[in-house]
This record gives structure tokens, C-alpha cells and sequence, in this order.
């Protein structure tokens, strides 16, 4: 570590320029064996969604194992830059596979109303991941805290359990069977448990790094709507007048996914620029 | 779980109304509304931010009233829909907790929401407190020498460690720095990243902007000897020595030039000064010693009363969704939860 104490000769000073500099050995690096683990996962995916198409209960597996190449190889990413591997879109969207594919195959039913959207989510997440280059690159020193690490992987399984619970809503649509709802608000509520704690992780971030838990910031503002839609949603359940509503919840699970959509992808092309754009 | 609409048993229409006031619906209705009216405001904030919404920065809740604009009415109809949100969730909680304490319910897992909801509270007194009392500080170069915070207190850079990666990106800042005066009194820190100089649980704060190099003055004397950096000052043999300004070669002839105030006992004296440069005052005659560049930090400071308050929450609502563990597992096992009422519907088996 340099260091400069005073007095002593001038130390060449560090001025950080308007861009930050891309480190050129990793710039230029694209590992073949990481990228070779990325593309399996996808190719994996995408037979567990075929899979789910003609034959849903050989899809569990096959989408297990994709979650498995794809953990070793995000694994992999971060021993590489010696940090939580986050630090572009096309790692953004690996992780929201990766979320959504785990997730996925934890409830995944032999059903293929509700397997096959999730599986194509992961499989959707994941192309536009590889439509991006998958050259390494360190992070920039603001995302240097342990609160980074935890606020995303939150983010994005609340994210995972939300778009279950869109697929519960979808198969409760076809055949109304109470079941579907009982698990619809299981995992409505565990999106928002899992939401609330990636809620504090993101606030004691913005505390340090810019002062404030809260920004007027689209990214930020859509977290916020997020986080009160599904506080109301885990409560329509006990609403007396909803009794004989039994369409609100399913509804309204839809509708959160759309927002989840807004928070996560929109904030990057809806709004002009936000604090969370790469 | 609160009735809905229906008088209690008490009767009459002030019972009634506080039935209303506390109902679940209401709760939805405020949550519902709260969702539509950030959804507009999210996109009304991004498309007037270069027009009437070009004051708002940061958490600045003021902003919308400094210069009222009929595109905010989302937010001037949010703060009413937030009040009554609050108050909803204050008597509902009120009345379930009482009523289950009544009850003899005294498992943890009973009170989750009940704490969650407190911490929803205690989320919107800190975005008040913050949104309106929230102040910028603004930018403090901070190098050798003491240089003034606002509030009284004063700090400098004792050391500025930078751990760079191949190719030049900072991984790491370590700027120590020592502060004196003020409320905290002297006090040793390190700044980087990530890492602001903080006080009061983090209510005021000074946040790591740039790094580089600034012009530094150092003065001599008698045997003292202190560094101040441009815009800074320092003490010695009983004056305050203030490096107001360094012009550079060739403005005012071959040598830079400091522009440098002492200050002792009520006098004043402004000078410019060359390196080797002399002024007397009373019985000190202070020198320049010399004029160079060494490391500095920026310092960005905020006054953000709601943190401490945004703190409490975080803690609160960590604990609810914790207390609330049971909620999260499959019916099967919930079934054995005695204290869960909340569950108005039967809830079908699940195997997920
Ligand atoms: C504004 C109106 C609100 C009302 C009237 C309300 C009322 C209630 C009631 C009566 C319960 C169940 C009774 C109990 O266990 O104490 C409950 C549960 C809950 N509330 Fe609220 N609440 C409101 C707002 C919120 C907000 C803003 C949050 C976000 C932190 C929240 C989070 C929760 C959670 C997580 C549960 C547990 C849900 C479950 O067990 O499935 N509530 N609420």
C-alpha cells in the first residue's frame, strides 16, 4: 500500500479521472474455462425449459444441475476479480438467472403452467447476460463494503421468490385450486421478508457511501414501491372485505411482478440515469 | 385481526369511525395508493428534472415546497396518505397487540408484525426528520494543517495510504485524520471508501470525495514549525496562521507567492508572501518556509438527522421479519403455532 506521510518526498499523487481506468490485464481477460461454465448453464436451461414444455418432471433436475454450473462458475468470476462477482450488467443478469434458477428449482411442481415461466425467466435472464461481453473486471472502490455482497443476492432472491409466486398465481388462474394461494402468499412473503433485509444491507450502503439511506433516484424510489406493494399484499390475506375476493391475491402477485420488472430492469432504460446504472 | 367497517361492540359513531380508522382495508387502500402515487412521482421526478424538479437532490423532502409545482401533486397528496397510513398502522397494532397480550399470548412470534409495523413508523419519522432537516455541509479539503468544519470543529490529514490495482484503480483508501474543537473533541479516525468520518450515530457526516495534491504553506517560527493547506490554517508560538491563496511562477514574478493571515489576539495581518518570506507580529516574526503540493481528501458533509432514526428501524424491522420466522414454513408445521390467528382462511396443504 502506498503511503504518504508528510514531509518526506513527493509521492505521486492519485487523482481519480471522470471515468474510472479499466485495469488493462483483466479488461482484456475473458476467461474461456468461466465462459465455457456460463454458456453450459445457459444450455442447460435451456433444456430445462424444453423440459418443461413436453416433459416437466425430468425439467427439476436438469435445471439443478445448470444452477450448479452456473454457482462454480460465478464462484470462479469472483475468485478472479477477488470480489463479489457484481460489477456489470452482464453480471447482474447472471446473478438474476442464477436467483431465479435456484428458486425455480426449490418449487418447481412437475406443472407446466407454473414451471415453464420460471424456467424461461432464468433462461431469459441468462441470454441477456451472454448478450453481453463477459470480460472480468475489478470493482470500483464504492462497491468495496460487505453490505454490497449482501444487499444483491437479497435483492435478487426476493426478486426469484416474487416471479414464484407470479407462477402460482398463473396456475392458480387455470384451475383454482386453494393450494396455489397458500403458496402464492408463502412466497409473496418471503420475497418481502428477503426484500426488508436487502432493504437495510442497500440503506447502511447509501449511508456510507453517499451520506443517505433514501435518494428521489427511480432505482431507489422503485425499491421503496416494491416493498410497500407486497407490505400490502401479505396483508390482503386478512382483509375482511376481500374474503370473497379470492382473485386479488393472484392479481396483485402479477401485477408485483410487473413491477418487479420496472424496478430492475426499467430503472436502467425508463428513466434517463439512476444511481444503481452500471 | 381488526374488523373492517363494522362498529364495535361499544357502538356509536366516534366507536365507528375509530373501527374505520383502524381497519384493515384502509391499511390496503393507503398501501395501494402509496404504490400508484411513487410509481407517478418516479416518473415525474425523472421527465421535470432539468424543470421543476431540478431542486431536488438527495433525500431533500423541501425541495417540493420551496417552489410548489402542480406536477408534484402526487407528493403533496403522498404526505396526507402517509399520515393516515401511519395512523391506521399505529391503532391496528395497538389493538391487536393489547388484544393478544389480553389473550395471554406471550410467544415472540405473535408480536413479529407488530414490530414490523413499528418499524414502518419509526421509517417515516426518519425520512421527516431527514427529508426536512437534512442539511449539506459542503466540501472541506482537508490536507496539513487544520482546516474548519462547520460546528466548530476542525480537522487534518495525518496520513493518506492508497492500495491501488495493476493498472491504477484505488482498491482501497486510508485517509487518517485527526479532529479537534467541536462537540467530539480530539479525536483520531480513518476515512475511505465506504468509510465516512461520523458522529452522532450517523446523523453528521463527512464522506471521502477526491484525492490529490494541494498547495501547502510551511511556516516557521522561532523553533515551531506547522503546514497549512490553501484555505487552511495552523497554530503556532500563539498565532493562527491561515494560508489564504498560492498563486504559481510567473504571476507575480519568478516565485510562487502565498497570500497567508495571522491571526493573535484580536490583530489581524494579511500579507503576500515568497518562499524565505518574513511578517512580524508583536514579539513573533513568523517565515515561510516553503511552498509545495502534498496530499489532500475532499470531505463532503452532511447534516442527515433521520439516520439514527433509519438505524432504529433497520434494527426494528430486522427483528420483526426474525420474530416472524414461523410465517415463512410450510402450513404443515405452522399448524402447531397456537398463537397464529392472524390466518382467517384455511390454508391448504403445500409441499413446496
Ligand atoms: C397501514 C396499515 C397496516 C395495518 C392496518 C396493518 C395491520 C396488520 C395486522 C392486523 C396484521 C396481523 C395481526 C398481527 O399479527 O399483529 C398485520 C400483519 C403484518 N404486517 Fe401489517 N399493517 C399495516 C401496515 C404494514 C406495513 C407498512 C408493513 C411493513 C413493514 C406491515 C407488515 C406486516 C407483516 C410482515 C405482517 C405479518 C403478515 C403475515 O403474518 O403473513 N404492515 N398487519
Amino acid at each position: 500500500m502506498a503511503r504518504e506521510e508528510f514531509g518526506g518526498a513527493a509521492a505521486p499523487g492519485y487523482r481519480p479521472g471522470p471515468a474510472m481506468p479499466v485495469p488493462a490485464e483483466l479488461a482484456a481477460s475473458s476467461h474461456p474455462v468461466l465462459n465455457a461454465l456460463l454458456w453450459s448453464a445457459a444450455g442447460l436451461y435451456a433444456a430445462a425449459f424444453l423440459a418443461a414444455a413436453i416433459r416437466p418432471a425430468w425439467g427439476r433436475p436438469v435445471l439443478a444441475l445448470g444452477a450448479a454450473v452456473h454457482l462454480a462458475g460465478t464462484v470462479g468470476r469472483g475468485l478472479a476479480i477477488e470480489f463479489f462477482p457484481l460489477t456489470n450488467k452482464m453480471e447482474s443478469f447472471s446473478a438474476a438467472a442464477l436467483s431465479l434458477a435456484l428458486v425455480a428449482a426449490l418449487v418447481w411442481r412437475d406443472d407446466r403452467l407454473h414451471d415453464l415461466p420460471m424456467a424461461g425467466a432464468a433462461l431469459a435472464a441468462m441470454a441477456a447476460a451472454l448478450a453481453f461481453p463477459q470480460h472480468l473486471a475489478w470493482p470500483p472502490p464504492l462497491m468495496r463494503t460487505v453490505w454490497y455482497p449482501i444487499h444483491v443476492p437479497l435483492s435478487f432472491l426476493a426478486y426469484a421468490a416474487w416471479a414464484a409466486a407470479a407462477a402460482a398465481a398463473l396456475a392458480w388462474a387455470r384451475d383454482r385450486d386453494a393450494a396455489w394461494l397458500s403458496r402464492l402468499d408463502r412466497r409473496a412473503l418471503w420475497g418481502f421478508g428477503l426484500w426488508s433485509l436487502s432493504m437495510i444491507a442497500g440503506g447502511f450502503w447509501g449511508v456510507v457511501a453517499w451520506g443517505a439511506y433514501f435518494l428521489w433516484d427511480p432505482k431507489v424510489i422503485w425499491s421503496v414501491i416494491l416493498w410497500f406493494h407486497y407490505a400490502t399484499f401479505v396483508h390482503l390475506r386478512l382483509t375482511p372485505s376481500l374474503q370473497g375476493r379470492p382473485w386479488v391475491r393472484p392479481a396483485l402477485a402479477l401485477c408485483g411482478f410487473a413491477f418487479v420488472l420496472v424496478a430492475y430492469v426499467g430503472t436502467s432504460f425508463l428513466f434517463g440515469r439512476s444511481s444503481h446504472a452500471f | 385481526m381488526p374488523s373492517e367497517g363494522a362498529p364495535g361492540p361499544g357502538g356509536g359513531a366516534g366507536r365507528a369511525r375509530l373501527d374505520w380508522l383502524r381497519s384493515q382495508g384502509l391499511g390496503v387502500a393507503c398501501g395501494l395508493c402509496t404504490v400508484a402515487l411513487l410509481g407517478v412521482g418516479s416518473f415525474v421526478l425523472a421527465f421535470t428534472r432539468e424543470g421543476a424538479s431540478a431542486g431536488v437532490a438527495m433525500d431533500d423532502a423541501r425541495a417540493f415546497f420551496r417552489s410548489p409545482s402542480p406536477v408534484h401533486a402526487w407528493f403533496y397528496v403522498l404526505v396526507p396518505v402517509l399520515g393516515l397510513y401511519a395512523l391506521n398502522t399505529l391503532l391496528a397494532t395497538w389493538y391487536s397487540v393489547t388484544r393478544k397480550w389480553r389473550a395471554g399470548l406471550r410467544s415472540p412470534s405473535a408480536y413479529g408484525a407488530a414490530v414490523m409495523h413499528l418499524a414502518f413508523l419509526v421509517a417515516l419519522l426518519a425520512h421527516g426528520l431527514g427529508g426536512f432537516f437534512g442539511t449539506e455541509q459542503g466540501e472541506v479539503v482537508v490536507s496539513r494543517g487544520w482546516s474548519a468544519l462547520p460546528g466548530g470543529s476542525e480537522v487534518r490529514l495525518a496520513s493518506l495510504e492508497v492500495d491501488a490495482l495493476p493498472g491504477g484503480m484505488p482498491r482501497e483508501v486510508r485517509a487518517a485524520v485527526e479532529t479537534r474543537g467541536g462537540e467530539t473533541g480530539p479525536r483520531a479516525a480513518v476515512v475511505g471508501y465506504n468509510q465516512p468520518l461520523s458522529a452522532g450515530l450517523g446523523s453528521d457526516l463527512w464522506l471521502l470525495g477526491e484525492m490529490g495534491r494541494v498547495p501547502v504553506a510551511r511556516f516557521a517560527a522561532g523553533p515551531e514549525r506547522c503546514g497549512a493547506a490553501e484555505g487552511g490554517s495552523c497554530d503556532l508560538a500563539g498565532l493562527r496562521a491561515t494560508l489564504r491563496r498560492v498563486v504559481p511562477p510567473g504571476a507575480f514574478g519568478p516565485q510562487p507567492m502565498a497570500q497567508v493571515r495571522l491571526e493573535s489576539a484580536g490583530t489581524t495581518v494579511e500579507r503576500w508572501l515568497p518562499p524565505g518570506g518574513v511578517v512580524e507580529m508583536g514579539d513573533a516574526a513568523l517565515r515561510l518556509e516553503g511552498i509545495g503540493a502534498e496530499p489532500a481528501v475532499v470531505l463532503r458533509g452532511r447534516h442527515a438527522p433521520g439516520n439514527p432514526w433509519a438505524l432504529a428501524s433497520a434494527v426494528l424491522l430486522a427483528a420483526g421479519v426474525a420474530m416472524l420466522w414461523r410465517r415463512f414454513l410450510p402450513p404443515r408445521r405452522e399448524k402447531a403455532a397456537p398463537d397464529d390467528d392472524v390466518d382467517p382462511e384455511p390454508e391448504a396443504a403445500s409441499g413446496d
